[in-house]
């Protein structure tokens, strides 16, 4: 009964105001009224900013409607930067209880001076500010049952300090490394101490690798001897997990007992072709071919709409999830995160994920 | 009207035309940001004040009549705000760039009967591509007016100004059935060789839906959400929607065919170069002056000329834009076609009585 309900509603909706609801047809008032509204988001003031070891450490305060998070798990922060609406991916860096019992969260944004979202950020965010939210997702949680292994590097660390502090009373022996590269970069320095205070079980092993020398498998296996049978929980640069995970399996260690996150930097490599996927409804078509993202589409046999092939009707805009194109007629190179691209205009120069727009019913 | 221009520039001064006008869209882009924002937010606000006041306002028909009159004014302003200003400057994608979760390209849906999806297929695409060429722009007499030389002349055309009053009076629908009369989907036999990217049945299904909701909305249930005045409703709905008719109608036909609005042949057009496409969209075009004002309720087709060359700019921008490309076409010795609103309309009804004869 409440499914015909929904179909009436949102049949009603499309007739009265051609929008999927209620609330965004009053949007335009909404945000007359409450100017930091936007709908489907979640909104978040920011209490304080504080930079560390080449990052902005965001304390947020949210409202009592944003859903629970497991720790470990991330959202997108949204930010209007000269009009537009960007968003990046983020970890969650505090604890489950603090959003509980406070309502704040904190992340930890690494600034990277060229990026047109996070270089934008020192200039722009001041506390009081609002920023928006998507809900938490993510499946890189921790089980608190099983002797656990944390291993992270650089900003790698932020989901497994929020796990970490996440934890009320620590029953199992757990060990957390965490590499970083010299002291400057080194996140939630005032916070270890009290940490290791906490949770007498706990074997924190801090790696300076500007002065210890890089961190390798071989060196994690040789020197600091993890418990094997231990769950292991890996966040890195992409390098990082699949180095440490390929080399935790060879030594034995179950598939079912490695969660690992990772993200990466993407360096533009223009001359040779890049692996582009197309995603169309539930398909995914990796694109062979060359030329614009069109052409290599249609080269491989993919149907997907089109027009004036010529960057004006629009007709082709698709949804970039990640990776670097050329814009063919201005040279302009977009940025690696998501947004919204012509594929007749388009050229990959790095690998590129696309997905068709999602259209409304 | 001089049908081919005498001294047409060669390749390579187009090729410096092309060059001159991309780097006037550059500079202009890199301006892009938070004004256009604030701009859009503005008036999709008071589009919505104006659409409420007057559904609103209906009700005080209850105490007479003569309260249709504002009412309808300010419903009819609504949804020429909706249709011009916002609806086709959102679904060009003009304000793609904002990231906005619904004023875009591909998600926004407007007030008028026409599919926002079929729209953009033949207008962004067909029309904006083949801009005044015979035979490739449906877009040019609409297939139902003869305005050029370059079709034959047959009987039906001598009443054709009365088939133009008729076309404006249900333009929306005129708007809405443009695709499904140029694949035939319900008369006529279909042209062999003639592409399209979506069957017949997606076309008859998104025709139907929107028609359908459309219909719903103006004349059954908001007439009964308002039921003591149901009728004053009705009629008010009808009246708003027919203003606005007439006044795209007014406004679109202004764009391409007036006197000095020029034509153009398949053939000039194969292979053609950006500078030549360019030139194309500043003969096939013409612009009129006028207060802001104006410019707004028109949804800057008043700019019709910097439309056309950028199609994909944010339209409040054409007016600064327009002294520009003016100085541009003069030093290529393209005739840049404009004169106030009402000269402009006079010779689109000359240039229709013009071609009623053979």
């Amino acid at each position: 009964m409440p499914a015909i309900f929904q179909t009436i509603y949102q049949e009603l909706c499309q007739t009265l105001f051609r929008q999927s609801g209620f609330i965004a047809a009053v949007e335009p008032f909404l945000r007359k009224l409450i100017p930091a509204h936007r709908a489907g988001l979640y909104r978040a003031r920011i209490l304080s900013i504080t930079p560390q070891a080449g990052c902005l450490r965001l304390r947020l305060k949210v409202s009592r409607l944003f859903p629970a998070f497991v720790a470990g798990q991330h959202l997108q922060l949204f930010v209007e930067l000269n009009g537009r609406l960007l968003e990046r991916t983020f970890s969650i860096c505090s604890d489950v209880q603090r959003l509980s019992e406070q309502h704040e969260l904190e992340l930890a944004v690494q600034i990277q001076p060229q990026g047109r979202f996070t270089g934008a950020l020192p200039g722009t965010l001041r506390p009081g500010m609002y920023v928006h939210l998507s809900r938490p997702v993510g499946d890189f949680c921790f089980m608190s049952q099983q002797p656990a292994c944390l291993i992270g590097a650089g900003s790698g660390v932020t989901p497994l300090f929020s796990m970490l502090s996440s934890i009320s009373r620590l029953t199992q022996p757990l060990t957390f490394i965490y590499s970083f590269r010299g002291k400057e970069r080194l996140l939630f320095a005032a916070e270890w101490a009290a940490l290791q205070a906490k949770f007498p079980l706990l074997q924190l092993v801090l790696w300076d690798s500007a002065r210890q020398g890089r961190l390798t498998p071989e060196r994690l296996l040789g020197e600091l001897q993890p418990d094997l049978q231990a769950h292991f929980y890996l966040c890195g640069p992409r390098q990082f997990t699949a180095d440490f995970s390929r080399a935790l399996l060879n030594t034995g260690v179950a598939e079912a007992a490695i969660r690992s996150e990772s993200f990466g930097v993407i360096a533009p490599s223009a001359g040779e072709t890049q692996p582009v996927s197309l995603q169309l409804g539930q398909h995914s078509y990796p694109l062979g071919g060359h030329g614009s993202l069109l052409q290599r589409a249609e080269q491989t046999g993919v149907t997907v709409p089109y027009g004036c092939r010529r960057g004006v009707c629009m007709q082709c805009l698709c949804e970039k999830t990640s990776g670097v194109v050329r814009n063919l007629l201005t040279g302009e190179l977009s940025d690696a995160g998501p947004g919204r691209i012509q594929l007749c205009i388009s050229e990959a120069v790095s690998p590129v994920k696309v997905q068709s727009v999602e259209i409304s019913a | 009207m001089e049908k081919h221009q005498s001294q047409q520039p060669d390749a390579l001064q187009l090729h410096a035309l092309a060059a001159e006008l991309d780097q006037l869209l550059q500079t202009e882009k890199a301006t892009l940001g938070a004004a256009d924002a604030l701009y859009l937010q503005r008036l999709v606000f008071w589009q919505r004040c104006c659409a409420l006041t007057g559904r609103l306002g209906l009700l005080l028909c209850w105490f007479s009549w003569w309260w249709l009159l504002p009412c309808v004014l300010l419903l009819a302003l609504a949804k020429i705000l909706d249709n011009m200003e916002i609806g086709h400057n959102v679904l060009h994608g003009q304000y793609d760039f904002l990231r906005h979760p619904t004023l875009n390209s591909q998600r926004f849906e407007w007030d008028i009967v026409c599919d926002s999806k079929s729209w953009q297929r033949t207008h962004n695409f067909e029309h904006h591509t083949y801009t005044n060429i015979i035979g490739e722009d449906r877009d040019f007499g609409y297939g139902l007016l003869r305005l050029s030389d370059d079709l034959r002349w047959r009987l039906q055309n001598s009443w054709q100004l009365a088939t133009y009053l008729l076309l404006s009076t249900f333009f929306q629908w005129g708007i809405a059935y443009h695709e499904l009369a140029a694949q035939r989907v319900f008369f006529g036999k279909k042209k062999p060789g003639r592409f399209s990217q979506v069957s017949d049945l997606q076309l008859k299904k998104a025709f139907f839906t929107k028609a359908r909701r459309q219909l719903a909305k103006d004349y059954l249930v908001y007439p009964l959400l308002c039921w003591p005045v149901a009728v004053q409703v009705l009629v008010g709905n009808f009246a708003a929607n027919l203003l606005r008719n007439w006044w795209t109608s007014t406004v679109i036909f202004c764009g391409h065919f007036t006197e000095q609005a020029q034509v153009f042949q398949p053939e000039q057009c194969q292979n053609e170069s950006r500078g030549h496409w360019y030139y194309r969209q500043i003969l096939g075009s013409s612009n009129f002056s006028g207060p802001r004002w104006l410019h707004i309720l028109t949804g800057h087709l008043s700019c019709q000329i910097e439309h056309h060359l950028f199609p994909d700019l944010p339209a409040w921008r054409y007016p600064a834009l327009s002294a520009k490309v003016q100085q541009i076409a003069q030093k290529y010795g393209i005739t840049y076609n404009t004169g106030s609103f009402f000269r402009q309309y006079l010779t689109v009804l000359k240039r229709i009585w013009r071609y009623s004869w053979p």
